[in-house]
């Protein structure tokens, strides 16, 4: 009945659908979470909408669990998070996950309806980290097996930017105009520019005039939240509703894939699943895509052990869960003297390139980025300067309210996260989910390497504020003292050699001939900062290419 | 700031039996007949944390009290913190913190804000109320108006930021 059978609607799932309904494949997409409605999910227009995040839905959040992380250090205690109000954030002398830990959107368009959208494509070199720098692997193709994906992405999402980004090719892009500058982004820049530091426009899935039906953005600060006009590129919006149009795909929304069963010899034969009362369904299909994220998928492929696969399935190298890579992470936050009114505009609309090359960080190898962060910091509305920034109370704090609203800027950095032995996905061994299936659990650990590199970021950023005339960092929070990832990558990672990969360049498994993997547990490298949503979609079109033969 | 645990709320109850005393304690005579309600007492609170002005109105009048007694009946750590912390505001009010005058209820919160330890009882239950009651009282409508803000970020946006030029 099905062609092929996609577990999970984020980036890649949608990717792949879209791909594949393309050529014309009938496509039955299975989603854990709910669907969003952005004209209504979204509460934007209300005078409360400070208080809550991303809305909440029945299914929209999956379980795992954390294994204790490291202790804190003396040496190290410039790293930890603190703000002017509360003193340092973190309350113990261990690292701890900050929230949810791992912050992420079960639903029809995963993470990216969360997601700030921005929209970069690798750096060539952080393609090759083993070959050229000792460190991680390689991925088993290069930038240019993936710049027609790149291009074709950016044209169906409609992304605004720049192509003069160094160490990309954009030969053949066709991007919309890049957004002018917020407030936060021109104070920055003037910073920057002051260390001789270049800042450009940041290429985002946000349109800056109308396209494909879809209105320009508004400039209303609050991508996180949800885009309630459809104006940035979440892949409800982009892929999914392309896919739909071709009456191919059916989706199915609130299924939890429970196993994948196999043939004993090449094939999986059947996708278990289960919906929240505990009934079970199972589906079977020439082809089956993994897309369920670098720690969903991970879990799947272990739980599905059985006799034909002891280890977890497509676990013949015993990578599977190995090589987790995370969201190393810093922001600065200051409050400007300029008149200016920080909560409008684009978030993360510029960026610094400057030291995302793997070598452009002075002694350490892994590069980094530094952008407009005041949006993804959650200064967009009073609430959050009254908790966070302003102190006092009574007459005297309302006054400094009215002074002080609508100058905080924050610069933020993302760094090189590379793989070490401490860090993977396993099978929690007493905690399990409603269906009796064991969670994720995290282990996470940040040697003196990845430390080295978060330091150079954390100065960096409040090198920038103070040259662009902020005294005082009055809030700063990082990956040091708190597990808070939106990327993670690297737990079934791909490569030519099927002793040290899960899959090949296509994320096809390389034992199990019609099993495939379309998100970001296949990379091999996070690559220096960059998001990595625009790749996780190139990779998921190509292998959809791929595909259209092989169904056929 | 997280969520209360039990663990900070037994540890705040248990120390504030051998805090030293508040400064304002220093004179006066306690008021057996008082007896306020918990909601009374922080309507008080909150009006003073956030008083009328020329720009917006004190936070009760915008129902702040109401909203935070509401967010407690739905947590209950944050219940029995404010039902302590409001009795301990009392008991170190002479017996009744509603009557006292303005002067000595700001002396006491400074001191609380200021003073206390953040993991006893009187800073605990101040870092808490204020945390929430500014939350709820600049998500409020005439709050934000109060700071020149006249919108939420959506139907509008922010349409003049496309027209620049960079």
């Amino acid at each position: 009945m099905y062609d092929v059978i996609i577990v999970g609607s984020g980036a890649g799932g949608s990717a792949a659908a879209y791909g594949l309904t393309q050529a014309g494949h009938k496509v039955l997409l299975l989603e854990a979470g709910p669907r969003f409605n952005p004209a209504t999910d979204y509460p934007l227009t209300n005078s409360d909408w400070e208080l809550s995040l991303f809305p909440e839905k029945k299914g929209s959040q999956g379980k795992y669990t954390f294994a204790p992380m490291q202790k804190l250090e003396a040496r190290w205690q410039h790293l930890r998070s603190k703000n002017s109000l509360n003193g340092y954030l973190s309350p113990g002398d261990s690292r701890i996950p900050s929230g949810i830990g791992y912050h992420h959107v079960r639903g029809i368009g995963g993470s990216t309806l969360h997601f700030t959208g921005e929209s970069h494509r690798l750096h060539q070199q952080s393609m090759k980290m083993h070959s050229l720098f000792g460190v991680a692997a390689d991925w088993p193709l290069t930038y240019h097996n993936l710049m027609p994906y790149y291009n074709q992405a950016e044209k169906l999402i409609g992304v605004a930017g720049i192509t003069n980004i160094s160490g990309r090719d954009y030969n053949g892009s066709s991007l919309l105009p890049p957004h002018p500058f917020s407030d936060t982004s021109r104070i920055l820049q003037r910073g920057a520019e002051k260390l001789g530091m270049h800042w450009q426009a940041n290429n985002r899935a946000a349109l800056s005039q109308a396209y494909d039906g879809r209105p320009a953005c508004n400039y209303c600060h609050n991508c996180n939240r949800g885009c309630p006009r459809g104006d940035k590129g979440s892949a409800d919006v982009t892929f999914i509703r392309q896919a739909e149009l071709t009456g191919k795909l059916q989706i199915k929304t609130r299924l939890s894939v429970l196993k994948l069963e196999n043939d004993g010899n090449s094939k999986i034969s059947g996708v278990l699943c289960a919906d929240s009362s505990g009934q079970r369904f199972s589906f079977s299909a020439p082809i089956v895509i993994l897309a369920c994220g670098a720690l969903e998928t991970p879990r799947l492929l272990l739980n599905s052990a059985d006799a034909n696969s002891l280890e977890g399935l497509a676990n013949e190298s015993g990578q599977v869960g190995k090589n987790f890579m995370e969201t190393l992470s810093w922001t600065s936050t200051g409050l400007s003297n300029d008149s200016v009114q920080t909560f409008k505009g684009l978030p993360a609309d510029g960026i610094c390139w400057d030291f995302n090359a793997p070598d452009s960080v002075p002694h350490i190898i892994g590069g980094c980025r530094f952008s407009s962060t005041t949006a993804e910091a959650d200064l967009s509305g009073p609430v959050n300067y009254a908790r966070r920034l302003v102190k006092g109370w009574g007459a005297e704090f309302k006054d400094t309210m009215r002074q002080q609203f609508g100058h905080a800027i924050t610069v933020g950095a993302i760094g090189e996260s590379l793989p070490n032995d401490r860090s993977f996905i396993a099978l929690d061994a007493t905690a399990k989910d409603e269906h009796g299936l064991p969670l994720a659990r995290i282990n996470s650990y940040l040697p003196e390497t990845e430390l080295r590199r978060l330091e150079f970021m954390a100065k960096r950023c409040n090198s920038i504020l103070h040259a662009a005339g902020m005294t005082e960092v009055i809030e700063s929070y990082g990956s040091y003292d708190f597990f808070s990832s939106t990327h993670v990558f690297g737990t079934c990672r791909m490569g030519n050699d099927s002793n040290t990969s899960v899959t090949n360049s296509y994320g096809q498994s390389h034992r199990w001939n019609n099993l495939y993997i379309c998100d970001a547990s296949i990379f091999p490298s996070s690559g220096g900062g960059e998001s990595p949503s625009l790749t996780i979609e190139a990779l998921a079109l190509r292998m959809a290419n791929s595909l259209k033969h092989l169904v056929e | 700031m997280k969520p209360l645990s039990r663990r900070q709320l037994l540890v705040a109850t248990v120390y504030s039996a051998i805090l030293p005393a508040p400064q304002i304690l220093s004179a006066g005579t306690i008021n057996k007949q008082a007896s306020n309600h918990p909601q009374e007492i922080l309507t008080a609170m909150v009006d003073m944390i956030l008083p009328a002005d020329q720009h917006s109105p004190a936070a009760s009048q915008l129902g702040v009290n109401k909203a935070l007694w509401q967010l407690a009946e739905r947590n209950l750590n944050l219940k029995k913190l404010l039902i302590k912390g409001c009795r301990w505001l009392d008991k170190e009010s002479f017996g009744n913190f509603i009557t006292l005058p303005d002067n000595q209820k700001i002396e006491l919160l400074r001191w609380m804000d200021e003073r206390a330890s953040p993991k006893r009882l009187p800073g605990l239950f101040f870092r808490q109320v204020r945390y929430h009651s500014v939350g709820l009282y600049y998500a409020t409508e005439q709050a934000q108006k109060g700071l020149g803000l006249h919108q939420s970020p959506q139907p509008m946006g922010y349409p003049e930021i496309g027209l620049r030029d960079n």
